[in-house]
């Protein structure tokens, strides 16, 4: 029970790193980035091959520290930001979010068909875990919950700061009217670019934690549902633009996930291959209530709406 | 009876406010002007007769109905017409479908119509079948204001219709507005912070901050020196 | 080379027919309704449901199919129809009531895309499945093409489709209150258009446009849960490339997305083949769709069609 518990502490701290990335991204910058789970599964991907043991199976065996693993992750996440900001970030909303999304689908496609990278859809195993020959393997989810944590509130300070500085005051301006930051001198494709670099890079350390406590990785994980989109209601409920909220937001959407888990125990057997699908149904309900009732969020303090055709 | 009758309205956008109880009226056959600087609320004025915006407080009757919280496609098809000073055409559409539009309510051949208005503006005549977004800025000017004659309208809102036109347009078009009114006999509200076109109109009111400050006849307002020296440059009026 | 240049044009007409209804959703609903891929995909399963109901007895002319399936695709647009409308009424309109940003409906049609798929998925299940099992022969055509009798149905069903559209758009007044909208929705409310309408109609026709648009692809390849989402990235940078809300927009950039799609990707592939080098290039569908767009967009930021600032 407890380590259920532990468990959960541990993929919400995760899911709240990615989270307080998107915010940067979107509630500070105004990015509308709809293909994170690319940068997610990168990291992650990124962290694994240069921490395996060396095999046949795929690219790897360079069998690295995983200190160097998470560094890695984070710095071809932020080399593939950079790359694809290029063209990417001269879009705005709509046409932004959907590239977003094919760079995300190209990326899944590319992680499925290249086994010689990454072994394709079985994924890869034995990626090492920090530490975990120096305590017993019962309690490797204790030390492992205090590394995750302890990652959380790096990354949440770090944002925090950052987003405090005249920098950050800057990516508010741009979220709030580009146009009219940029009449005052700033170049906004700079401060679009750092801050799209920077989500991107601590999304491939949330990644990156994500592999070390598994152990496992496979593309099935990072499908648009998990690695996208869950993060944005996580945003959303928690509260656009506030980082505290943020993070409340994510592990408050993860237990719900994670609670429909055990009501789809009572499903009846014959439509029991069908689970996965009654739990995304159910959530997706439940949230799109709570869209409906809560759209700014439970502790906002972004301006949700809009008038409407004016 | 007045044909349109504002009273005490404040109205606003979210929580900014631009009007603070401000009342007026406009009889049957009557130009009027509203006139004042930048960000008088003059353009939010128009807007919140013909629906766009609701006013928190105050009334506004138009032929006997109230209409505040009437959506504009309702209002409009009570003989109110509109013409905005920004977008204030259909850019993918053809001068003729413009006029078309202007007319969206109107059942039955709209000939007579589209006569009447190449009349007015026979620039559009040859244009019929050119889209509106490749039109010049002055045709364009005059294809929205006979878009919003097409309907009839008892009363027409007109925002700044000689804004941004070259001189002889401008002329053009206050001959036109003029032609409106007397031939036509439909009511003009004419906001603008041109004399000339305050000339056209037989009074006026001054709005300044979202309040109306001055409200006379036009005779009285350009013979006001300090109205003359705020909001015209001081320029003497020629009579 | 020609070869792949058919199978472009097959694909494009689809993607045009789909685009269409996409454009004017977009750019009169002002949103980008991401749970239109799914309606795609459902707009297909219902239609094999249908079938399932009349039987496929018979065929027309050479085609695969019978009147079973024409019968059961006519009933198919109704049902979709008013799924459509109900889909708006209970959920977007709720949402434009309140106010919220065009960004939240985007986010909330996510929502919706995955809920709609699980629905199929748990209905259906995962499984390809087929409207018939007939195999066709491709016929020779003048100038050495290919092509089979089904692919010449889609792309004549396709284009039909869009004349009768554009008939609609330019031809009757509510056609040109919906252009009108598009265009300038504060101008077409104080022109008396009146705004329930128009929605109600764009919806009727997107639903309907979308609903043959996946059935032609079910006869042309297959019929699979994930299909849809995998057509809104084409249908997507088919829109924002011809410039939202533009008819003519959409079908042009249907038609090149498909066409590129098909032709660079082969093109490659037969590189890869001659090189003897095994290499799955199809599934880069939608690297090539994020390239396209993002050119275009360099080019022409509002798109091929743009309206120009006024």
């Amino acid at each position: 029970m407890i380590s259920y518990f532990v468990s959960f502490l541990i993929m919400g701290s995760i899911y709240a790193m990615a989270a307080l990335a998107l915010n940067l991204q979107w509630g500070f910058t105004g990015l509308m980035n709809f293909g994170i789970g690319a940068f997610y599964m990168l990291g992650a991907y990124t962290s694994a091959i240069l921490t395996c043991p060396a095999t046949t199976e795929h690219l790897g065996g360079f069998g690295l520290p995983v200190l160097i693993g998470v560094i890695g992750a984070a710095l071809v996440c932020g080399v593939l930001a950079f790359l694809i900001g290029f063209p990417a970030l001269r879009l705005r909303g709509g046409p932004f979010a959907i590239a977003l999304l094919a760079i995300h689908e190209t990326l899944l496609l590319v992680v499925r068909n290249e086994s010689w990278l990454t072994n394709g859809v079985w994924g890869i195993r034995g990626i090492p875990r920090p530490f975990f020959e120096m305590v017993n393997p019962r309690h490797y989810g204790y030390l492992y919950l205090i590394i995750a944590a302890g990652l959380l509130i790096l990354i949440y300070l770090a944002i925090g700061k950052v987003v405090r500085s005249p920098w950050g005051r800057v990516l508010r301006g741009i979220s709030e009217d580009e146009d009219l930051t940029s009449m005052s001198g700033k170049d906004c494709w700079k401060y679009k670019m750092q801050s799209f670099v920077f989500g991107s890079m601590v999304m491939g350390v949330a990644g990156a934690t994500y592999v070390h406590y598994t152990g496992f990785v496979s593309p099935q994980v990072f499908n648009p549902l998990m690695s996208t989109f869950i993060v944005w209601l996580m945003v959303m409920v928690g509260g656009t633009g506030n980082n505290r909220g943020v993070i409340v937001g994510a592990f408050l959407v993860w237990a719900i996930w994670v609670g429909s888990d055990f009501l789809t125990d009572f499903v009846p057997a014959a439509i029991a291959t069908r689970i996965g699908f009654i739990r995304m149904l159910f959530v997706g309900i439940i949230l799109g209530v709570t869209i409906l009732t809560k759209p700014q969020g439970i502790l906002s303090r972004k301006r949700l709406t809009v008038d409407w055709y004016l | 009876m007045s044909l349109l009758t504002i009273k005490k309205i404040t109205a606003g956008y979210g929580l900014q406010d631009v009007l603070f109880n401000v009342s007026m009226e406009v009889d049957h056959g009557e130009v009027v002007a509203i006139i004042g600087p930048n960000g008088a609320g003059k353009t939010t004025l128009l807007r919140a007769i013909v629906g766009m915006i609701r006013p928190k407080t105050g009334d506004i009757t138009f032929k006997d109905h109230p209409i505040v919280g009437m959506e504009p496609e309702h209002v409009v098809r009570m003989g109110l017409g509109w013409v905005p000073q920004e977008e204030n055409i259909f850019p993918s559409m053809t001068v003729a479908e413009n006029l078309e539009m202007g007319a969206y309510l109107v059942e039955g051949d709209l000939k007579d119509r589209f006569a009447e208005v190449s009349a007015i503006f026979p620039a559009l005549r040859e244009r019929m079948r050119q889209p509106a977004g490749s039109l010049s800025g002055g045709q364009r000017q005059m294809l929205a204001v006979a878009r919003g004659l097409m309907l009839r309208p008892d009363l027409l809102l007109l925002d700044e219709p000689t804004a941004g036109l070259a001189p002889n347009l401008v002329q053009i078009m206050l001959g036109r507005i003029k032609e409106v009114s007397d031939r036509l006999k439909r009511a003009v509200l004419l906001v603008t912070q041109t004399i000339d076109a305050l000339k056209l109109c037989q009074r006026g009111y001054l709005l300044s901050a979202g309040e109306i400050k001055y409200s006379d006849s036009t005779e009285n307002l350009l013979g006001n020196r300090e109205v003359r020296d705020l909001y015209f440059g001081g320029s003497p009026p020629s009579s | 080379m020609a070869d792949l240049l058919v199978s472009g044009i097959i694909y494009g007409s689809i993607i045009a027919l789909g685009a269409i209804g996409l454009t004017l959703i977009s750019s009169i609903l002002n949103f980008f309704n991401f749970a239109y891929g799914d309606l795609f995909t459902l707009g297909a399963f219902v239609t094999l449901l249908f079938l399932g109901l009349f039987g496929n007895s018979g065929t027309i002319a050479g085609l695969s199919f019978g009147w079973g399936l024409v019968l059961a695709t006519l009933l198919s647009v109704v049902i979709m129809v008013v799924v459509v409308l109900l889909m708006d009424r209970l959920f977007f309109k709720p949402l434009r009531d309140i106010g919220v940003t065009p960004l939240f409906m985007s986010l909330a049609s996510l929502g919706l895309a995955f809920i709609l798929r699980a629905i199929i998925n748990i209905f259906w299940g995962p499984e390809v499945r087929y409207y018939s099992p007939a195999i066709q022969i491709s016929r020779r055509l003048p100038l050495g093409i290919r092509v089979k009798p089904d692919e010449l149905f889609v792309v004549i069903c396709a284009l039909v489709l869009v004349a009768l559209v554009y008939m609609f758009l330019k031809r009757t007044k509510m056609g040109k209150a919906m252009r009108a909208f598009s265009d300038n929705s504060v101008l077409a409310k104080a022109s008396g258009v009146e705004t329930n309408k128009v929605i109600m109609w764009t919806w009727v026709i997107a639903g309907a446009l979308i609903t043959v648009a996946g059935t032609l692809y079910g006869i042309q390849v297959q019929l699979r849960p994930i299909m849809g989402w995998h057509f809104l990235i084409p249908l997507f940078v088919a829109v924002i490339m011809g410039a939202v809300g533009s008819f003519w927009g959409a079908m042009i950039g249907g038609m090149v997305i498909g066409i590129s799609e098909e032709m660079i990707t082969g093109l490659i592939q037969n590189t890869f083949n001659s090189m003897q080098i095994e290499a799955d290039m199809s599934v880069y569908k939608p690297a090539v769709a994020f390239v396209l767009v993002v050119a275009i967009l360099l080019l022409k930021p509002h798109g091929i069609f743009g309206k120009r600032e006024p």
